[in-house]
């Protein structure tokens, strides 16, 4: 019982979900295979956390089949899933220790006494809680509240370890130690796992993948750099990360924009556009007839940030590596020079 | 000149400051004020009156009488009477607060069945008498309408009977029920439920060994409380049981307007020493409940 879990790859497809006239889950399909971790991102009502219900069994689906381990669990229940799941709070059982919530479902899987002292310590010491057994929740901070309840679902070694947004109720540096821990302990214990979460650098700092929801609809799935990178739609290119729009005339798979070439994505549509230039991909030159006038700096330690206001108005971020270089101070022009990665244009908005 | 400056400026110096923690102890002395008045004195004066007779004199009098067979006989029809009514309010406005915090919260329909509850949870005493005779009673409205139907006819002396006295209660005791437990069944998170699924556990589970412990302290509190709104009702039975001293109260009520004995003051405050002695009782009982629960309790 204190070993590595047993990980099963899953399979949900073509749920549907509709509440009243809103399709929550929308032809929703994805594939996690044994040991990954997972994030579905998107911003709130997207349906992420119905997709993570309706894989727990704790939502009913309209249509589709959920398949973990290579059973078809889409008719049972919750509690015959084996799964285990962190919610975002206030789920951990308050009249019992941190010990005797871990052991609750020990006892109700008949796990003999002695052997559930040992589960109780070895994953009391997996979230580092070590010695708190015998406190109960409202002795905890809202951090040590979340890794009980991690090391409760990781006791009872469950197929699919579900997590719904378990930080986001934490202040912010909580959140990110926890968010290391949960993927140090999720790659210890090499368990299959879909972390829902509407925090974008939550999910690019500790998904193998990540899936991108759009009213109810996966939009693209892929790795954090390919997501940050490759955009699929300009929706996931809006989403993740900040993004620069910036107008221009695409003809064969290239934009020109302030004068200059940009190679454009897959999917970019032909004509008058608004190519979506991440601020790292800009870089900027001190130049008396550029194509604008720098409104902030912002220094940010290993980078530094500049607001541009271009010609016609339009506010421009740029991200530069290091200091804002010398002569770059409001009210200087500059000139704005593309670094030729690939984006993603949108048509123009009538 | 100088020498008035001077003084003046001692007796600056000599005034010292009130300290914070006395000018807040200021705010609770109308709380203990009332208590004393309304809760210490009656009961002191309860005690003392329990021992003394007429003439001033020490006596036991009261307490040989509380002891007498028939005496016990209305405390225990008192205590079953409270515990019955106890307990069905209890179950049902248990049940029935834990459907209410199952509605839309804020809802019209559960503000319009809380007010309800509210009001009637406060309808008692003579007034409750009197709209139970009036429709069930010998004369009552319904009773007329059904005397057509003489096996649906109610008994024209039920509310005379001791089931008379505990289905009225009930109609307090299970609005209060359902007022006071409210809370507690609000307080329980569906999150607890899920997670109780989610680790292997049925609808039974969760009720033996999540909802219902964090319940219990609650729960009983309530009972307790229910008990002892009971125990201590006095109108209500007075106004349906003329004729007989069926429980504590009117034992009291009845000791007190003796004209034949009147050595029965002792009598009528040991009775009421009696039920200070039970009502201390419940109130220890639910006292060591909260501390129990204070354990985990935030």
């Amino acid at each position: 019982m204190t070993g590595s879990v047993t990980s099963a790859a899953v399979t949900l497809s073509h749920l549907t979900r509709t509440f009243g006239k809103v399709k929550a889950l929308d032809d929703f399909s994805l594939d996690l295979a044994a040991g990954e971790l997972v994030a579905l991102l998107g911003p709130s009502g997207c349906g992420k956390t119905t997709a993570l219900r309706a894989l727990a069994g704790l939502e009913g689906i309209d249509s589709g089949t959920v398949v973990v381990g290579g059973r078809d669990v889409t008719r049972l229940p919750a509690n015959r899933r084996d799964m285990a799941m962190v919610f975002q709070s206030y789920s951990l059982f308050p009249h019992l220790t941190v010990e005797g919530n871990i052991e609750f479902a020990l006892g109700l899987r008949k796990v003999p006494s002695r052997e559930r002292a040992a589960v109780v310590a070895h994953n009391l010491e997996l979230v580092g809680l070590g010695g708190h057994g015998d406190r109960y929740p409202h002795q905890l901070s809202g951090g040590q509240q979340q890794r009980v309840a991690l090391a409760r679902a990781l006791a009872v070694r469950p197929q699919v370890l579900l997590l719904d947004e378990p930080l986001s109720a934490l202040d912010a540096k909580v959140r990110v130690q926890l968010r290391d821990e949960i993927r140090r302990i999720q790659t210890e214990v090499g368990i299959t796992t879909l972390f829902v979460t509407h925090d974008q650098e939550e999910a690019l700092v500790v998904a193998d993948r990540i899936g991108v929801m759009e009213s109810g609809r996966l939009v693209q799935v892929g790795d954090p750099r390919e997501i940050y990178s490759r955009p699929a739609t300009p929706f996931v290119a809006d989403f993740i990360g900040t993004t620069n729009a910036l107008d221009g005339h695409a003809v064969d798979g290239v934009a020109h924009v302030l004068g200059q070439r940009v190679p454009l994505l897959p999917g970019s549509p032909t004509g008058p556009v608004s190519v979506l230039i991440r601020p790292e991909s800009i870089t900027l030159r001190p130049a008396a007839d550029g194509h604008g006038r720098v409104v902030t700096t912002g220094f940010m330690g290993a980078t530094s940030r500049v607001t541009v206001a271009l010609a016609d108005g339009t506010l421009v971020l740029v991200q530069l590596r290091g200091s804002s270089p010398d002569g770059l101070l409001p009210g200087e022009h500059v000139a704005l020079e593309l670094a030729g990665v690939p984006a993603l244009a949108r048509r123009v908005r009538a | 000149m100088t020498a008035t400056t001077t003084a003046g400026r001692d007796a600056v110096s000599a005034s010292r400051p009130v300290p914070p923690g006395m000018v807040n102890a200021l705010g609770t002395v109308p709380f203990f004020a009332y208590t004393a008045v309304f809760l210490v004195l009656p009961t002191i004066l309860v005690v003392v009156g329990a021992f003394t007779a007429r003439n001033g004199g020490f006596t036991l009098n009261g307490f040989t009488q509380v002891l007498s067979p028939r005496t016990v006989t209305i405390f225990g029809t008192s205590l079953w009477i409270s515990l019955l009514t106890a307990l069905v309010g209890a179950i049902a406005g248990g049940v029935i607060a834990y459907a209410l915090s199952l509605s839309p919260a804020g809802s019209l329909g559960r503000r319009v069945f809380t007010a309800l509850m509210s009001v009637t949870a406060q309808f008692g005493g003579v007034m409750l008498a009197f709209a139970f005779i009036a429709t069930i009673g010998i004369n009552g409205l319904v009773t007329r309408m059904l005397s057509a139907f003489p096996s649906l006819t109610p008994d024209p002396g039920f509310l005379s009977s001791l089931g008379g006295v505990a289905v009225v209660y009930c109609y307090f005791q299970i609005p209060l029920m359902v007022i006071v437990f409210l809370p507690a069944v609000e307080g329980l998170r569906p999150q607890w439920r899920e997670a109780t699924e989610n680790l292997g556990g049925t609808t039974w589970t969760y009720w033996t060994r999540v909802a219902g412990p964090i319940l219990l302290p609650s729960l009983l509190g309530s009972f307790l409380l229910l008990f002892a709104n009971a125990f201590s009702a006095f109108a209500t039975a007075a106004a349906l049981i003329s004729q007989q001293s069926v429980i504590v109260p009117l034992e009291i009520e009845s000791a007190l307007r003796n004209e034949n004995d009147l050595g029965m003051d002792a009598y009528a405050q040991a009775l009421a020493f009696g039920m200070i002695v039970v009502v201390a009782l419940v109130m220890g009982a639910y006292a060591a409940l909260m501390k129990r629960a204070a354990r985990w309790a935030p």
